[in-house]
């Protein structure tokens, strides 16, 4: 019980989190292509690259979630 | 040498029923890295097959070019003028892995789903950037890389302790880069899997009247965003080897282009 509300609780607060940094940066990376549109190349590459590191500490989470569900009833 | 076919068998049938608790599977990821291995193998050669001097025929070949200027445009982009000499490597990783992407999808179990062979991808990628940087700046160069900038009108124990600090901070993250790699593979797909088998139990044994369904399978509506997920991931991964490459490998041209933004900067 305690377990699968931490899973729940993880998860969820990771996506908040990184909902709102990735909206932040697709934010600031649109602005860019919109005031600079010769730029979009190189806008996108760097805005990838953020998008996924911030991602990764969403997965971080996942993983924990993964690795506590084999837990649960144990 | 006590291989069996009834193993063998169980093997496979083990690795056939994986589905979302792909784990545990044990040697049965073989089966499917083959699979994976010998449509990557027939695509090469229907692609091969297509190339003529000055056209290419059919859609394999096709496909197969645009793959080709599309990873030259990246690693020209990201890397620099070097940077097509790394397309080999970077086309390996790309088929593997959107291949076995693809094969998540139709398949219980796929081999990027798996953090063993996604860990291994990634040890390679990693082994291989350090190579590239030894060859590019010889290896004592590329430890230096490791240092940080010259610490100039310091002195000189307190800069040796700055830069070592730097030192073992940069292999830190540098050895972190295989689970980052790794993890970020992993999660996505097997994280998909579990999404999609969850959005399958949310109707189950439902009756109305005389007619029984045993579930309505509402995770196939994530297909498409699946099939990008599958395309992104092989891009993400190919990108940031192609980042991490163009850290070890571009100090010439980085320069080079500082020193040009710097002269049009004057002349403006």
């Amino acid at each position: 019980m305690d377990i699968a509300l931490g899973i729940g609780f993880a998860v969820g607060l990771a996506g908040l989190g990184v909902g709102i940094g990735q909206g932040i940066a697709a934010n600031g990376g649109l602005n860019g292509i919109a005031r600079q549109p010769e730029a979009s190349g190189k806008v996108q590459t760097a805005l990838l690259i953020s998008l996924v590191f911030m991602e990764l500490v969403f997965l971080l989470s996942f993983v924990i979630g993964f690795l506590l569900m084999g837990k649960i009833g144990a | 040498m006590d291989f069996q076919i009834g193993k063998l068998a169980s093997i496979i049938a083990s690795a056939e029923g994986g589905g979302g608790e792909g784990h545990g599977v044990g040697w049965g990821i073989f089966y499917y890295v083959g699979i994976v291995f010998v449509t990557i193998f027939v695509f090469m050669i229907l692609a091969r097959r297509g190339f003529r001097p000055h056209l290419f025929i059919g859609l394999p070949a096709k496909l197969a070019e645009h793959l080709y200027f599309f990873l030259r445009s990246v690693t020209t982009a990201i890397i620099g003028p070097h940077g097509p000499n790394y397309i080999p490597f970077l086309m390996t990783l790309w088929l593997f892995i959107f291949v076995s992407n693809v094969y998540g999808l139709i398949f219980p179990y796929t081999p990027s789903a798996d953090w063993s062979l996604n860990i291994g991808f990634a040890i390679v990628t990693f082994l291989y950037v350090q190579y590239e940087g030894m060859r590019m700046n010889g290896v004592f160069g590329h430890m230096k890389h490791f240092a940080g900038p010259k610490l100039g009108g310091l002195p000189i124990a307190f800069a040796m302790l700055i830069s070592g600090l730097i030192f073992s901070v940069e292999i830190f993250s540098e050895v972190l880069k295989i689970f980052s790699l790794s993890i970020r593979l992993f999660g996505n797909i097997e994280g998909g899997h579990i999404v999609k088998d969850a959005l399958d139990h949310i109707i189950t044994d439902v009756s109305i009247g005389s007619m029984h369904i045993d579930g309505v399978p509402l995770g196939g509506l994530l297909l498409p965003i699946k099939f990008f997920t599958c395309i992104l991931q092989a891009f993400i991964w190919c990108t940031l080897a192609c980042v991490y490459l163009a850290a070890v490998t571009g100090h010439h041209d980085e320069e080079h282009e500082h020193a040009e933004g710097a002269h049009a900067h004057a002349h403006a």
